[in-house]
Order: structure tokens, then sequence, then C-alpha cells
């Protein structure tokens, strides 16, 4: 009797497990759509920059799986291309920066900052000796880590948002890029108006050209 | 009545003992995982020339000493020891003399600095912990021979995705020929070369 109960008890866990874990994968897409009729172009001395900022539920969904809206992280694509004939352009994350109307402006990577807009870069400090991936408050993914599939979907979404990062390079003549960078964003007010600022580096020649595209966020 | 009643007693006792088994692995603490890979840089396409120039590679403690915390697993994973073995044989492989500086101290008559750092790494799990998948942005930095200006900047992404007893292995061989691949074509490279050949002559 008692090996009969065991035996059920055996396949009654077996089957909640399997029920837990899912079956499949999560896949996401790469992204393949370049930049929106909303995105804002640049060009300055040879480089041209597009920032397009990824408000939709669509885009979000498909290449992220978060939805803009809800998400504390604020995901932005970048473009950059360098048609100028003598200048090797330097695009790095450390020299991007995310401005908010009445607020100080804040580094893409000052893991230090402790503003009212939050800390960014959305991802980890790469900066420390013990790498860490964001925890929720870095990254606000609306998912809940309970089983082993929905474990192994969120450690899919968050290696997602790495593989489509911006690298950080310098542009010779000639050359393009393109990625992703990410800002955490804790507190977000839909009257706050927004700016990205890139100051962006000409190796050769040790001149700083700076670009700023204003962004109109509705997200909270 | 009573055999519903064995039911639900059944299944209670079966969602006790998944969260039991499930906190026990859940708290069994931090575990490190072992990085074995090839201390060399296997590197596919490797020319027998190569590029004409002395380099100081700028290895700090926080690269030597990276490590990467997978937050689903909470594995521990020591990329440091296997980063900068790799990178020292990439570089001698590469470049025509290199001096390693562990110190910070930038080594005398080089032609420029060359810098790595871990921008970001992330790892995917399959459900159950089937395989893993690694993703490494290593970012290289070349500066000027006293360390101070950047002539050159590049990220590669390293991808390892098979099954554990190879994924490092795979990751560190994507990295290392992205690596020597991106040197091989740097304009700002060839540039310095000539620079450099421009000057002897």
């Amino acid at each position: 009797m008692q090996k009969r109960e065991l035996l059920k008890l055996t396949i009654s866990a077996l089957f909640l497990v399997l029920a837990g874990a899912g079956c499949g994968t999560l896949t996401i897409p790469q992204y393949t759509a370049g930049p929106s009729t909303q995105a804002k172009t640049v060009e300055s001395q040879g480089l041209k920059i597009t920032v397009d900022p990824i408000l939709d539920a669509e885009r979000g969904n498909t290449y992220f799986k978060v939805d803009p809206a809800n998400s504390r992280v604020d995901i932005i694509y970048l473009q950059a291309e360098n048609a100028s004939t003598n200048s090797t352009w330097l695009l790095n994350e450390a020299n991007m920066h995310l401005v908010v109307t009445g607020q100080a402006d804040l580094n893409a990577q000052d893991q230090d900052v402790k503003g009212h807009y939050g800390t960014a870069n959305g991802l980890a400090g790469a900066a420390a000796p013990l790498l860490l991936f964001p925890g929720p408050d870095l990254l606000a993914l609306p998912l809940i880590f309970s089983s082993a599939k929905s474990g192994s979907d969120a450690s899919v979404v968050q290696k997602n948002f790495v593989d489509k990062e911006w690298l950080n390079q310098t542009l010779s003549p000639g050359q393009r890029a393109q990625g992703f960078i990410y800002f955490n964003v804790k507190e977000h007010s839909p009257t706050n108006g927004a700016t990205l600022r890139m100051d962006c580096f000409d190796v050769r020649n040790q001149q700083t050209n700076t670009f700023t595209f204003p962004l109109t966020y509705e997200t909270k | 009545m009573k055999r519903n009643n064995v039911l639900i007693n059944n299944l209670a006792r079966a969602v006790m003992l998944v969260m039991v088994v499930g906190l026990a692995a859940g708290t069994t603490g931090c575990r490190t995982v072992g990085i074995d890979v090839s201390p060399t840089a296997r590197i596919q396409s490797a020319s027998d020339q190569k590029i004409a120039l002395s380099v100081g590679l700028m290895l700090d403690g926080r690269f030597c000493t990276n490590s990467f915390i997978a937050p689903e697993s909470g594995l521990i994973h020591p990329f440091g020891p296997a980063l900068k073995e790799q990178s020292i044989s990439l570089c001698e492989q590469t470049f025509e003399k290199v001096t390693v500086s562990t110190n910070g101290v930038v080594p005398a008559g080089v032609d420029a600095t060359l810098t790595p750092e871990v921008q970001r790494c992330a790892i995917a799990y399959q459900p159950r912990g089937r395989s893993e998948d690694i993703t490494l942005l290593l970012e290289w930095t070349l500066r000027s021979g006293d360390n101070r200006n950047i002539l050159w900047m590049t990220t590669v992404d390293g991808h390892g995705d098979q099954g554990k007893s190879t994924v490092f292995q795979l990751l560190f061989d994507d990295l290392a020929n992205k690596s020597y691949q991106a040197f091989q074509e740097s304009p700002e490279i060839k540039l310095l070369i000539a620079k450099k050949s421009g000057a002897a002559m």
C-alpha cells in the first residue's frame, strides 16, 4: 500500500515538474528591421548617427520580450556611419548620456550616480571585478522566476539584451555599425522630456563632436 | 469521496516535494565552474607573418581575476585566468613583439599599448540545465606608446552554445578568431605600421 502511494506521489511530482518546465526553448529573433519611421538622424563632420527609441509594444515584445510601456529599461536603437575621409570616430557607451529635463545628466556607465533618473546603463556593471548581471531593479523584466522553464526563459531574455548591445568601437572612414543601448529607468515622468547626448571623439584629430537627440517618452 | 481526498493529499504532497527539492537546489550556495580551455589561443587562419609592431599588453587585476556569476544558477564562472592566458597567446601569435604588463607600468619602447576588457557577459540556460549558451563581449583598446591617446577600439562578441563540456572552448576560440581578424583588418593598426616604417626610412 505504501509502495503504491509512493509511486503515485512520484508520478504526480514528475507531472508537476514537467508541466512547470515546459518543452521548448524561448527563441528571440535577431533585429533586422533597421530604424523605424520615427527615427532621428543627425550628420556632422561626416559622422551620421541615427537614433530610434523602441517605444512600441510590437518591437519591444518581438525583439526583447518586454513591453516598453511597463518595463523600466529604455531601449534605444543606434546606427552610426563614418562618411568622412580623415576621421576615426570613437563611439563608446561611456560617452553616451541620457539627460532629463530639470535633472542632472547621467553617464551611461557611471554606476555611482544615484540620480532621480536612476542608474544607467541598463545592464550589468562590467567595471566591477565580479561581474553581476542586473537584478530585478536593474532590468525590471516582467518575468516570474518560479519554475525551471521561466528561469531559463529569463536567462534567454537577459542574454538577448547583451547579444543585441552596441559594441564599443572606433569607426574608421567608410565603416558603419548598429546596436542597442539601454538605460535603466527607475522613475519616468511622462511630462519630462529627455535628451540623448553622445560625445563622439575623433581619435585621429583629437576633437569631440557632440550629438544631441531630443527623445519623447510616454512610458512611466 | 475518499478517493478524491487521497488524490488531493497526494497532489499536495507532490507539490511539497517539488518545493523542497527546488529549495534544496536553490540553496546549495554558489558553486564554481571549471573553465577548462586550451592555454594557447586557437586561431584558425593564423598567418606566418606577424604584424610588424611592438605592443605592450596591459592586463590589469580586474581582467585577470574576472568572474561572472550567472544570476539564474548562482554559478561562478572564473574567466579571468583563461582570459589572461588566451590574451597573451593571441597577441604573441599576432604581433612581432609583445611585452606583458600586469602592474599598470607601460613597457618602454613599445609602438602601442593594447588593453583588453570584458564589456559584458551573459549565459542562457536550456530548461533543466541541459546546456549553456554564453556570450562574452571583449573590448580591445589600442593606445599610443605612452598609453595616453586612444588610437583604435573594437569589441568582439564571443559565443559558445553547445554542451557543457565544450562550451567554454568554443567561446574562447570564437573570441580569439574574431580578435585576430579585427587586428588584421584594423585601418588604424595599418596606419600605425605605415607611420612606423615611414619614420624608420
